[in-house]
C-alpha cells in the first residue's frame, strides 16, 4: 500500500486547523472544501512550511512539513495571491525557475506560453490576474511535480482559463500519475475533476473520502406523506416539509428506505444522488 | 552549483538598478575632491575632526583626506542601497512573492548566505571602483598617489559597509523597511566619528584598529545569525 | 458524471455506432478531452467490463465485447419497437392539445406510480 501523498494528523493552530486529520491518496485529484475562515489556507501554508503548526503533525510525500527544502524538487505550490517578483519580466521569471530544475519540461513550457498567450517581455506586476495565474501554473507544472498543491486555482479566472487550468491538472494526473490537492469554492469544478474530497468546517474534517463513495451515501430523497398533520418518523427528523412532500438526504437507496418507512405513512417518490453542492450545504448547516 | 548560479541571477534581477546606482555613486566618490581637501592639511584636519596623519607625505595628503572625509557617507549610502537579505527584501514590504521563493528547492540559509556573499562582493567592487577612480584622479591632477593609506582606508570602510548592511538587512526581517531606515539614521550619526577615526587610524599612526575590526566582524556575524534564526522562526506568505 | 459516460457508450452500442471489436479511446485521452478525473474514467471502464459491455485487454485498451454486441441486437430491436410506441403515444397526447411539459409530467407521474405500487 503506497503511503498517502499528504498526511495530516490532529493539526492545530490558532485561527486555523483545529485537530484536523485527513490524508490524500497518491494519484488522486483531491478537492479541499470549506467555508472561508475554516482554516484551509492556513493548512496549506503549514503543509508548505510557510507557517508553523501549533500542534499535531503534517507531512507531504512522507516528509514532515517544513523540514526539507529538497522536497520542493517534487512538490509545487500555487498560492492564492499569485504575485511573482515585481522586478522581473515573465521570461526572466521562467529562466530563474527553470535554472533550479534540471528536469524542466521545455516542451510543456513552449506549449503553455503559446496556449496561454503570455507575453514574455512584460514585467510581472503589469500582468492581468488571469495571466498571473497562468504564469504561476506554468512555473509549477514545468517542474514535473509529483504533488501539486493549489490554493483557489480558478479564482477570478474567465471560463476558458478555468477549463484550461482544469484540463492541465487532469493531464498531470493522467500522464504522470501526479497527485493534485487544491482548495476551491467552485463546487461544480471540484465535482468535475476531483475523485477525492476533504471537507472542513471550523478547523476539523467533516467529510473525507472518495467522491463516488460519498455520493453513494448521500441521496436526495423526496417522499410523500399521507397525512400532513402527522409527525415524521424520527429518522426523518430534520427533513424539510412542504405540504404533503418531504425532502431530505439519506444514505439508503430507494428500496431500503421504502422498507424502513413501511407502515409509517411515508412513501418514497424519488431518490437521486446528491450533487457536491447539496452535500456541502447539508454538512455546513448541521453542526 | 545550479542553486548558487540561479540565486545570483535572482540577486541580479532584484538589485540591478541598485547596483547601477551604487556603481555610479562609487565612481562619483572617487572623482569628487571636496574643496576642503585642497586646503592646508591643518585646516582639513580641523574640518574632519580627526588627528593629523603623520605618516603620509604632505604632497599626498589632500588625496587621502578627500577620500577619508567621504567614507562616512559612503558607508551609509551603500549599506542602505544594498539593504536586503534574500528573504525579506528591502523596499518590497512583505511581498506575496515570498511564497514562490520559499517553495524553491533551496534552503533558507542558502538564500540568506548567498545574498550576504553577493552583498559583500558588491561592496568590495564599489570600494574598488572608488579607489581606482581616486587613483586615476590623483594621477591626473599630478599629485603623488598615497597607495597604501588610500587602499587601507577604503578596505576598512568596506568592512563598515558590510557590517551596517548586514545589520540593516537583519532589522528588515522584523520591521518594515521605513522603520529600519529610521532606526538606522541615529546609528549612522553616532558612528560617524568612529568611522573616521578607524579609517584614518592606521595610515596616520600605524595603529591597526583591532578592536574596531573585531567589533565590526562581530556585528556582521550576529546580524547574520539573527537573519538566519528569524528565517526559521517566522511565518511567511 | 461517470454514469453519463457509461450511458453514452451503452447508447452508442445500441445505435450500432460502436460495433463488436471496436476500440474505445484510451483512458488518458478521454480524461483529457472531457476534463474528467482519469481514475473516474478508469472506474467507468471497469464497470463497463463488469457489465459485459466491453473487454479490457492488457496494454491494448478497451474493446466492445462480442457477446454483448450480439445480445444488444435484441435490445436494439426492442428499443426500435419502443421508439415506435412512444412516437405514437406522444402524437396522440399532442392531439389532446397537451404541451411538452404536460406530457413529461404525465409520463413521470406514471413511472412514479408504478414504482410506488412495486414498493407497497
Amino acid at each position: 500500500m503506497i503511503s498517502p501523498a499528504i498526511e495530516v494528523h490532529g493539526l492545530t493552530k490558532s485561527y486555523g486547523p483545529n485537530g484536523l486529520t485527513f490524508s490524500v491518496p497518491h494519484g488522486s485529484i483531491c478537492g479541499f472544501l470549506g467555508p472561508n475562515g475554516s482554516g484551509k489556507t492556513t493548512t496549506l501554508r503549514i503543509l508548505m512550511g510557510l507557517a508553523h503548526a501549533g500542534g499535531g503533525s503534517a507531512s507531504i510525500l512522507g516528509v514532515p512539513a517544513g523540514t526539507s527544502h529538497e522536497i520542493f524538487r517534487k512538490v509545487a505550490f500555487v498560492p492564492e495571491v499569485k504575485d511573482l517578483y515585481p522586478f522581473a519580466r515573465v521570461e526572466e521569471m521562467i529562466r530563474l525557475t527553470r535554472g533550479f530544475y534540471p528536469n524542466w519540461d521545455h516542451s510543456l513550457e513552449r506549449r503553455l506560453i503559446d496556449e496561454f498567450e503570455i507575453s514574455l517581455r512584460m514585467k510581472c506586476p503589469k500582468l492581468s490576474k488571469g495571466t498571473k495565474a497562468k504564469l504561476y501554473l506554468l512555473l509549477a507544472l514545468c517542474r514535473r511535480p509529483e504533488l501539486l498543491v493549489l490554493d483557489e486555482p480558478t479564482e477570478g479566472l474567465d471560463p476558458i482559463a478555468i477549463e484550461q487550468t482544469l484540463r492541465l491538472l487532469v493531464e498531470q494526473v493522467a500522464e504522470r500519475g501526479a497527485t493534485v490537492f487544491f482548495s476551491s469554492h467552485q463546487l461544480p469544478e471540484v465535482e468535475q475533476v476531483a475523485d477525492y474530497v476533504v471537507m472542513i468546517k471550523r478547523g476539523h474534517c467533516v467529510v473525507e473520502g472518495e467522491l463516488d463513495g460519498i455520493k453513494q451515501c448521500y441521496r436526495r430523497v423526496r417522499c410523500v406523506v399521507e397525512r400532513t398533520d402527522a409527525d415524521l418518523p424520527r429518522s426523518l427528523a430534520n427533513w424539510r416539509r412542504e405540504g404533503r412532500f418531504v425532502t431530505g438526504f439519506s444514505a439508503d437507496d430507494a428500496d431500503t428506505l421504502s422498507q424502513r418507512l413501511a407502515g409509517t405513512g411515508v412513501a418514497v417518490l424519488e431518490s437521486e444522488p446528491a450533487t457536491l453542492k447539496e452535500i456541502f450545504f447539508e454538512q455546513m448547516e448541521h453542526a | 552549483m545550479t542553486g548558487s548560479t540561479m540565486l545570483s541571477y535572482k540577486y541580479w534581477l532584484e538589485f540591478r538598478l541598485r547596483l547601477l546606482v551604487v556603481a555610479a555613486y562609487a565612481i562619483w566618490t572617487g572623482v569628487i575632491t571636496p574643496e576642503w581637501a585642497k586646503l592646508s592639511p591643518a585646516v582639513a584636519n580641523e574640518l574632519l575632526g580627526t588627528r593629523l596623519p603623520q605618516s603620509i607625505e604632505p604632497e599626498s595628503l589632500s588625496a587621502w583626506v578627500a577620500l577619508a572625509g567621504q567614507m562616512s557617507f559612503f558607508t551609509w549610502a551603500i549599506a542602505l542601497c544594498l539593504m536586503g537579505n534574500g528573504l525579506r527584501t528591502a523596499f518590497l514590504p512583505r511581498h506575496p512573492s515570498i511564497s514562490y521563493t520559499l517553495t524553491l528547492p533551496v534552503s533558507r540559509s542558502r538564500l540568506i548566505s548567498t545574498h550576504q556573499a553577493l552583498n559583500c562582493a558588491s561592496a568590495l567592487i564599489a570600494a574598488a571602483l572608488t579607489l581606482a577612480v581616486r587613483f586615476a584622479a590623483t594621477w591626473w591632477s599630478g599629485d603623488r598617489i598615497p597607495f597604501i593609506p588610500l587602499g587601507v582606508s577604503i578596505a576598512l570602510s568596506t568592512l563598515f559597509v558590510i557590517a551596517w548592511n548586514t545589520l540593516l538587512s537583519a532589522l528588515s526581517m522584523v520591521m518594515h523597511e521605513l522603520w529600519t531606515i529610521l532606526v538606522a539614521l541615529p546609528i549612522f550619526v553616532i558612528s560617524n566619528r568612529w568611522i573616521w577615526v578607524t579609517v584614518t587610524a592606521l595610515p596616520a599612526y600605524g595603529e591597526f584598529p583591532w578592536l574596531s575590526v573585531a567589533a565590526l566582524l562581530s556585528i556582521t556575524a550576529l546580524a547574520l545569525a539573527f537573519s538566519l534564526h528569524q528565517s526559521r522562526e517566522q511565518e511567511f506568505g | 458524471m461517470y454514469l453519463q459516460l457509461i450511458e453514452q457508450v451503452r447508447h452508442a452500442i445500441e445505435l450500432g455506432a460502436l460495433r463488436a471489436g471496436d476500440q474505445l479511446p484510451g483512458i488518458r485521452k478521454v480524461a483529457e478531452d472531457l476534463v474528467m478525473n482519469p481514475n473516474t474514467v478508469a472506474k467507468a471502464y471497469r464497470e463497463m467490463e463488469h457489465a459485459g459491455l466491453v473487454v479490457l485487454r492488457h496494454g491494448a485498451g478497451a474493446f466492445v465485447a462480442e457477446s454483448h454486441a450480439n445480445g444488444q441486437r435484441e435490445d436494439q430491436r426492442n428499443m426500435q419497437k419502443g421508439r415506435t410506441v412512444v412516437h405514437r403515444a406522444v402524437a396522440a397526447l399532442r392531439d389532446l392539445d397537451l404541451d411538452d411539459g404536460a406530457i413529461r409530467r404525465l409520463v413521470e407521474s406514471e413511472l412514479a406510480e408504478i414504482n410506488e405500487e412495486v414498493h407497497r
